[in-house]
Order: C-alpha cells, then sequence, then structure tokens
C-alpha cells in the first residue's frame, strides 16, 4: 500500500492516517512518500513501514507498480497515473486553511475527479483511515477509465494540431 | 515545427508528457525543475511560486537564454510558475506562446494562467465551463 503526500510540502494529515494504519494492521506492508519537509523518525519504530521524504524517481514508478492501493494527496501527477493504470485509489485533498497548500484547488480536483470517474475522497482523516482498513478488496478500481482517457486525448490532439497550425 | 515545452516537476510535468504525445512536431525541447529527481529534459529552473517575484525575475536572463538556444517556433507551458517565465522570455522574443491550464484548475484559472492572458498568443483551459473570449476549451487531458 503506497501512501504519496507529493513533492513539494509535507502533509502531516496524511502523517496521521499513515501512522494509524500502519498501528492497526500491522501485518500489511505501507510505504510513504512523506513529501519534503516530513519529520521521518515518527516513523522509525514501525517496522511494516518505509517511510522517506522523496524517493527516485524509479524507485517511486516500482513501488507505485507494485501497489494495492494507493492512498494520495490530489496532486495531479499520481492521480493521472491511478487513473491510466486503473490503479484503486483513495484522495485526502490539501486544505488551505490548514497551510497544506497555498490554495483550495485540491479540493476541486478531488471533487471533479471524483464526480467523472467516481474515485473516493476525504476532507478528514479518521474516514480515510477506516476506509483504507477496509482493504483494497472492498475498493472498486475506477470504472474502466483508460478507454474514456484515450477518447479525451486524442480528440484534444485533434484539436490542437488544428490550433497550433492557425497560430 | 521545433517545439519548447516548459513544466514544473509534478503533475505539470505529467501533464506535459501526455500532451507532448499528442503533437505531431519534428522536434520537442523539454525544460522543467528538480533535475536531480527528474532526468528527462535538457534544461532546467529552479522552481519557485508566483508569488515569489524576485526568484522569478532573477532567473529571467536564464529563460532568455533557454529561448534563444533552443530556437523554438512555438513554446507550450502546463504551468506552473517557471513556465510562465519561460513564454513570457519568448514573448518577448517574439515567439508564438501557448498555456495549457493544469486539469488541477477547474473552478479558477490558476494565477499564471491569468497572467499568460495578457502576453500569450493563446491561453487554453481544461474545463469547458471556465472558457470565456480569451481562453478556449480544446479538450482535457483526462
Amino acid at each position: 500500500m503506497l501512501f504519496a503526500a507529493g513533492t513539494q510540502f509535507s502533509f502531516p494529515r496524511l502523517d496521521e492516517a499513515v501512522l494509524s494504519v500502519a498501528r492497526q494492521r500491522p501485518a500489511w506492508k505501507l510505504v510513504y512518500q512523506a513529501g519534503p519537509g516530513a519529520s521521518l523518525q515518527r516513523f522509525a519504530s514501525l517496522a511494516n513501514l518505509d517511510a522517506q521524504a522523496l524517493f527516485s524517481a524509479s524507485e517511486f514508478i516500482s513501488i507505485f507498480d507494485n501497489a494495492d492501493l494507493v492512498v494520495t494527496h490530489a496532486g495531479m501527477g499520481n492521480i493521472m497515473a491511478c487513473l491510466e493504470q486503473g490503479k484503486p485509489f483513495l484522495m485526502l485533498p490539501r486544505l488551505a486553511r490548514l497551510g497544506e497548500h497555498r490554495n483550495d484547488h485540491q479540493v476541486d480536483t478531488a471533487e471533479a475527479i471524483s464526480r467523472i470517474y467516481g474515485v473516493p475522497f476525504f476532507q478528514d482523516v479518521e474516514p480515510l483511515v477506516e476506509a483504507v482498513l477496509d482493504g483494497p478488496a472492498a475498493l472498486a478500481p475506477p470504472a474502466a477509465p483508460a478507454q474514456r482517457i484515450h477518447d479525451e486525448r486524442q480528440a484534444f490532439g485533434k484539436q490542437l494540431k488544428a490550433l497550433i497550425q492557425q497560430l | 515545427m521545433r517545439v519548447l515545452l516548459v513544466a514544473s516537476f509534478g503533475g505539470h510535468w505529467v501533464q506535459l508528457q501526455r500532451l507532448a504525445t499528442l503533437l505531431e512536431v519534428e522536434e520537442q525541447v523539454f525544460v522543467s525543475t528538480a533535475g536531480k529527481q527528474n532526468g528527462g529534459a535538457a534544461y532546467y529552473l529552479d522552481d519557485f511560486s508566483v508569488l515569489e517575484l524576485w526568484r522569478g525575475v532573477r532567473q529571467l536572463p536564464r529563460a532568455f537564454g533557454i529561448v534563444r538556444r533552443s530556437r523554438p517556433d512555438l513554446i507550450i507551458s502546463t504551468g506552473a510558475a517557471p513556465g510562465l517565465l519561460v513564454l513570457f522570455a519568448g514573448f518577448l522574443l517574439g515567439k508564438k506562446t501557448l498555456w495549457v491550464d493544469s486539469i488541477a484548475n477547474c473552478r479558477r484559472l490558476s494565477l499564471s494562467g491569468r497572467v499568460a492572458k495578457l502576453f500569450a498568443s493563446q491561453v487554453l483551459t481544461q474545463w469547458p465551463e471556465l472558457a470565456t473570449g480569451r481562453v478556449r476549451y480544446l479538450g482535457r487531458l483526462l
């Protein structure tokens, strides 16, 4: 199970979610990319948790590919990767009022992705942890996103090429 | 046609990569940030927020250098502030410029996107409800 806080800032609420899941499910193997500035010593005592501020790009890809479930901030990079690969995932959007981001665009993103692709998102840590503890098997992967993404991109590409000729 | 493609590391960079596969052009040159984690670009800038104006201005000579050396026919950015900076350098050098606002901004165009409206040849949003006279919706990556 991969938890991903993004590459820009730390994300203390996701730290809490990771710690809570790690304590309650000692048999699960958890990996956490905590983001630059995260205090990693809190995670050191948990044998089932491998936490780092940032994994290298190639390490991250391999962890991602092997994950049964991804729990992520509502950042577009991870969301796109999950949808493209049909990976089951949950989102915890960063909130500006808690100093987690510059503005609340992650809430907007999470709402929009949830509306279009039926992916669950959470405003608080507790319901997120409960959903994770139910296990990946309780979560359906996003509803057949690959064909939809392919069709959206083909249509966009055609329009883009026409625009570029006109500019 | 030679296209210079610019985006910060992270979600902006992922979107730029996907966008690049949709273009049929002879040459694509990439610019990004976070060179240590991100080996995929030909040129790099330091990351900064659009609110940190001085950090941007300090890198303007580098942005000019990148545009001059790569001699693009068109510059495209999916964000964020470093992409805006290269787009602006390109504008001052008389290049065609295209801003594609991140799909993350579904309620309001990003601040960088709103600045790009002031000079870019074209600004695109990935959400139809955000299209206005100056900002067009031509489709999206998801």
